[in-house]
């Protein structure tokens, strides 16, 4: 059976997002959330250098630079909120799927920040995410 | 419904909302970012973004603390499998994957949380969360169409 190069990424992708789940329940049984954080942005720093671009940054915008280092700093709040949600007794199988739904918020924002207009199928995306985050609370 | 009520007393729920607010805040920043900067100059550059709040935890007591070495190597390859699946989503894209598909694909992660979880941490969940695990994976799916 032929797979073609592009779905064998894609899936490893997928299971490599999946296990990261579990792995953020096992470090926090058995260490703090915040060490769990820092030891997590020290492993995702090891790879570093295959994702250095090899040209001047310099070349950016102040403005665009600004704001993927700003992304940077919210990741890593986000992260250690989600290290800390299992640590302090959250399921990695309810966790996972509720923190998931975040484009939710992105999808309410985006209107008034981006100038993006909410489609019904985005509508229907809140909807379903609203509902999960109230299940998923049960 | 009287276990929503005790759920959003708990400390996990909020951290999970918490979560969802920051990494909305990364999805957004990124995308105003990514109007002008590529995914890979982005990504080496938001990694450099998450090393403030990493250094300003090195030194808190409840680091220096936490040594337990099986805990740290599963955070050091939280890290490391992090960083692989976006290179792995990275290539797919490189390699001529639809985006959608890509996208849509890798957004069912939370399924495979699950299903470890159930299997080797013998997580369970009740019906009603069940239904919310479906919804929130419909509700990724969509967003990501």
């Amino acid at each position: 059976m032929f797979l073609p190069t592009w779905l064998i990424f894609t899936f490893l992708a997928l299971c490599c997002f999946g296990i990261v789940g579990l792995l953020q329940k096992l470090s926090t049984d058995l260490v703090s959330a915040e060490s769990a954080l820092v030891w997590l942005i020290v492993g995702f720093l090891l790879l570093e250098p295959f994702v250095y671009p090899g040209q001047s940054l310099s070349h950016y915008s102040m403005r665009s630079i600004a704001f993927v280092l700003l992304a940077g700093v919210l990741n890593s709040l986000g992260s250690w909120a989600i290290l800390a949600a299992m640590k302090n007794g959250g399921k990695a199988s309810v966790v996972v799927p509720l923190t998931a739904v975040y484009p939710m918020v992105v999808c309410l924002i985006a209107p008034f920040v981006l100038q993006e207009r909410l489609s019904p199928m985005q509508g229907v995306g809140i909807a379903c995410a609203l509902a999960a985050i109230v299940l998923l609370a049960c | 419904m009287s276990s929503i009520g005790s759920t959003v007393k708990t400390r996990w729920f909020w951290y999970s909302m918490l979560t969802i607010v920051g990494w909305a805040g990364w999805a957004l920043f990124l995308k105003i970012g990514s109007l002008e900067i590529p995914s890979e100059p982005s990504l080496f550059m938001q990694s450099a973004g998450m090393v403030p709040l990493a250094f300003i935890l090195a030194f808190a007591a409840n680091v220096r603390g936490s040594r337990n070495k099986k805990g740290i190597t599963y955070s050091l390859l939280n890290g490391i499998i992090t960083g692989i699946g976006i290179l792995c989503l990275l290539a797919a894209y490189r390699a001529g994957g639809n985006t959608s598909v890509v996208a849509v694909t890798t957004a069912l992660y939370p399924l495979v949380t699950f299903a470890l979880a159930v299997l080797l941490l013998h997580e369970k969940l009740t019906k009603l969360q069940t239904l919310g695990l479906i919804l929130a994976t419909a509700s990724i799916v969509i967003f990501s169409l």
